[in-house]
């Protein structure tokens, strides 16, 4: 390794400490946020350095695309007056409390979280450095899983790993975001997600946008998707994209799934479970194990389990963004009724 | 030439490092906004920069990802800016 990677990896290192600090110990929650979406951007440049661009195309979906929407509209939706904080704070959810902390200084509860979160992080960071320490320099399992790399379906080995050797873990992954969808639905009622506001009429420049923009968000999701196979990508990216697509339709006024039935909708949102669980029971019937695929047909069932994955990842995106987006104009919620101005400056 | 990219690359995390002023100062939240912006830029450069410095050709699918993505954050700030205009008495 040359020195001038030497100092670009100790920079990267540098940059994120003082990016995860400010995004901590920022003046108003929406420096906070923006310092956040640098976070994702730094992180996934340190996954790159990292030799995991795997990972680097999954934060920089979620964590530089898609969180700083989310972030940005939780802020205004969740927004307070500035002198208030204290007040406010009763008001809030307790999983609001993290990214609170910056303005709450003056609460009582608040030393006892900060303190609380310094505990968690600071066992956390024990608990990996005993895993770095233990890992040693063997490299883990990859040889074994280049191995086998063969009868899995797929030539790239991450995939391999997600969707085949360890296709339990995925599945297990994609039905906690279902859960989450779910338990924010059940806080928050349905009609986000089929409801939705009356489109207003976008502007010129944003009509025009969509209609550019919209068919690219679904042609890399697609093309993410499919590249899986081979090289980094798959149903998490192409997913978020796909939610990205419908995310970009909500904002511009036009709400997607309000046009999809009920049935339609609950469909998109399990399709992914739903198809893993088929597949895993199927591959019983034989006498395999549960998810073990068939050799001869294991790269087609991957993909469609991919593809049901993507949509269903897309949906269940789209259905966060949904919630928040729907609760400024409902007069019935009880956070709605304050005013809604943004706590900067 | 991999010294050549490197070095730039570096440049360019400096860059990075040098506009968070611009996201502490503001003043106004569009300006912090533009920074956020400049960031992913920034990002995306560094990307095609370290793509061709490590020989990994799947990290222009990272900046292309990231440059799909980044207009969102921009119509969600207008979007916002707009609808507090449109609300304030």
């Amino acid at each position: 390794m040359n020195p001038l990677e030497h100092a670009l990896d100790t920079l990267l290192c540098l940059l994120l400490l003082v990016l995860a600090w400010k995004a901590l110990r920022a003046e108003h929650l929406y420096q906070s946020a923006i310092f956040f979406i640098a976070f994702g951007l730094g992180m996934a440049l340190a996954w790159v350095r990292l030799a995991a661009p795997d990972v680097a195309l999954a934060e920089a979906a979620i964590g530089a695309g898609l969180l700083g929407v989310l972030l940005l509209d939780s802020l205004r939706v969740f927004s307070r007056p500035p002198n208030g904080s204290g007040k406010a704070r009763q008001n809030t959810d307790p999983g609001d409390a993290e990214t609170a902390t910056a303005t709450t200084s003056r609460h009582p509860g608040a030393r006892a979280t900060r303190l609380l979160a310094t505990a968690a992080a600071a066992g956390l960071a024990a608990v990996l450095v005993t895993a770095i320490v233990r890992i040693g320099d063997g490299g883990g399992l990859t040889e074994e899983a280049a191995g086998q790399l063969e009868g899995s379906g797929v030539e790239h080995p991450v995939t391999a790993v997600l969707l085949n050797f360890r296709g339990y873990d995925t599945w297990l992954e994609v039905g906690v975001l279902f859960l989450a969808m779910l338990g924010i639905y059940c806080a928050g009622g349905w009609v986000g997600l089929t409801g939705g506001r009356e489109p207003d009429s976008p502007g010129p420049l944003l009509s025009w946008l969509i209609r550019g923009l919209t068919p690219l968000l679904i042609l890399t999701a697609a093309y993410l998707l499919w590249l899986g196979k081979e090289a980094p990508g798959g149903a998490f990216q192409a997913g978020v994209l796909i939610g990205a697509a419908g995310i970009l339709l909500r904002l511009a006024g036009y709400p997607l799934t309000a046009h999809l039935s009920p049935g339609m909708v609950k469909l998109g949102l399990t399709l992914g479970f739903g198809t893993f669980l088929v597949f895993g029971i199927a591959a019983l019937i034989p006498g395999g194990a549960f998810l073990e695929y068939p050799e001869y047909w294991a790269g087609e069932i991957i993909l469609l389990v991919e593809t049901a994955a993507a949509i269903s990842i897309g949906f269940t995106v789209f259905a966060f963004f949904a919630y928040l987006s729907s609760r400024d104009g409902s007069p019935s919620e009880e956070h709605n009724s304050k005013p809604s101005t943004t706590n900067s400056d | 030439m991999n010294s050549f990219y490197m070095a730039l690359t570096i440049f360019l995390v400096l860059n990075i490092a040098a506009s968070m002023v611009r996201v502490i100062r503001g003043p106004t939240p569009a300006d912090r906004l533009m920074t956020a912006q400049l960031f992913g830029t920034t990002g995306m450069a560094i990307l095609l920069l370290l793509a061709e410095a490590m020989e990994e050709p799947a990290l222009r699918n990272v900046t292309l990802v990231f440059a799909v993505l980044a207009v969102l954050l921009v119509i969600c700030f207008v979007q916002t800016a707009e609808s507090k205009e449109t609300t304030k008495p």
